[in-house]
């Protein structure tokens, strides 16, 4: 009499193909995947955050020109001129809201280096306006 | 006379060549790439300004895009003769999106007159929870 059956034979599964699955899901991943995240500027959230070109007294004004030039109390000054730098840091203590936009012909990535630097002054209640023409 | 010679081609056992370690690697590589990564849109067509901002841009909140061509898409849709309405619609569809705000994604590349008619809308509609999306400087 038989008592024990023979042992049942385990089928030999390859590693093969999962593994070529696995680097291609891998690859795919690799090259499709981005790792920086988008960065965003707020404007203002004390004030609307959009406004007129048409500034009252007591908000400051700053339009940008180029790369590195702005317009402000009619004046062209360099963004990064001890000038601007001073009149930046007496809005901030004033706690004066700064109107910001951009002269017609001027890029967007000036207007947002404009915006950057008062953020980095320490400005935080800016708004922005319509493309100005003339001066 | 055998063509095949058994001795010069073995056939590969994988358990001998300790192999499992590099598969366990290579499943710890696939899992960091799908969880840390997000698949780029390849959308060549919007390369955002630079900034100094350490703010990480919301995900949320109503996106708009202006692209290179000056075209202006509001969910992918091209709402450029219509911005105003369609901005108002958005907002309205959903008051969560009121706290959120509004997130305007501009190629850095336009003219600031570019985003005149959005500037526009968003003071007429009085929106007040505006972010410019940028990307971190290289």
């Amino acid at each position: 009499m038989l008592l024990s059956k023979p042992a049942a034979k385990t089928p030999n599964i390859s590693l093969t193909p999962l593994v070529d699955v696995v680097f291609i899901l891998l690859l795919f991943f690799m090259l499709t995947s981005v790792f920086e995240s988008s960065r965003q500027i707020p404007l203002s959230s004390k004030s609307p955050a959009v406004s007129s070109a048409n500034a009252p007294k007591e908000r400051a004004q700053v339009i940008a020109l180029g790369e590195d030039s702005v317009w402000v109390n009619g004046q062209a000054l360099s963004l990064h001129s001890s000038e601007f730098e001073a009149l930046a840091l007496r809005w901030k203590q004033e706690d004066k809201p700064v109107a910001v936009g951009g002269k017609t012909g001027a890029k967007i990535q000036h207007l947002i280096s404009l915006i950057d630097h008062l953020h980095s002054i320490g400005l935080r209640n800016i708004n922005v306006f319509e493309s100005v023409e003339q001066l | 006379m055998s063509l095949r010679n058994s001795k010069s081609t073995p056939s590969v056992d994988f358990s001998d060549l300790g192999i499992l370690p590099l598969i366990n690697v290579v499943f710890l590589l696939l899992m960091f790439f799908m969880i840390a990564g997000t698949i780029s849109s390849q959308d060549r067509s919007l390369e955002l300004p630079t900034s100094s901002s350490e703010e990480a841009q919301a995900r949320n909140g109503i996106q708009l895009e202006i692209v290179e061509s000056g075209v202006v898409l509001l969910n992918g849709e091209n709402i450029a003769t219509e911005i105003h309405t369609q901005l108002q619609q958005a907002f309205r569809s959903s008051e969560s999106t009121e706290q959120q705000g509004l997130v305007v994604r501009i190629s850095k590349d336009l003219e600031v007159g570019a985003l005149d008619d959005v500037l526009i809308a968003i003071r007429d509609l009085n929106i007040k929870t505006v972010q410019i999306a940028t990307q971190a400087r290289p």
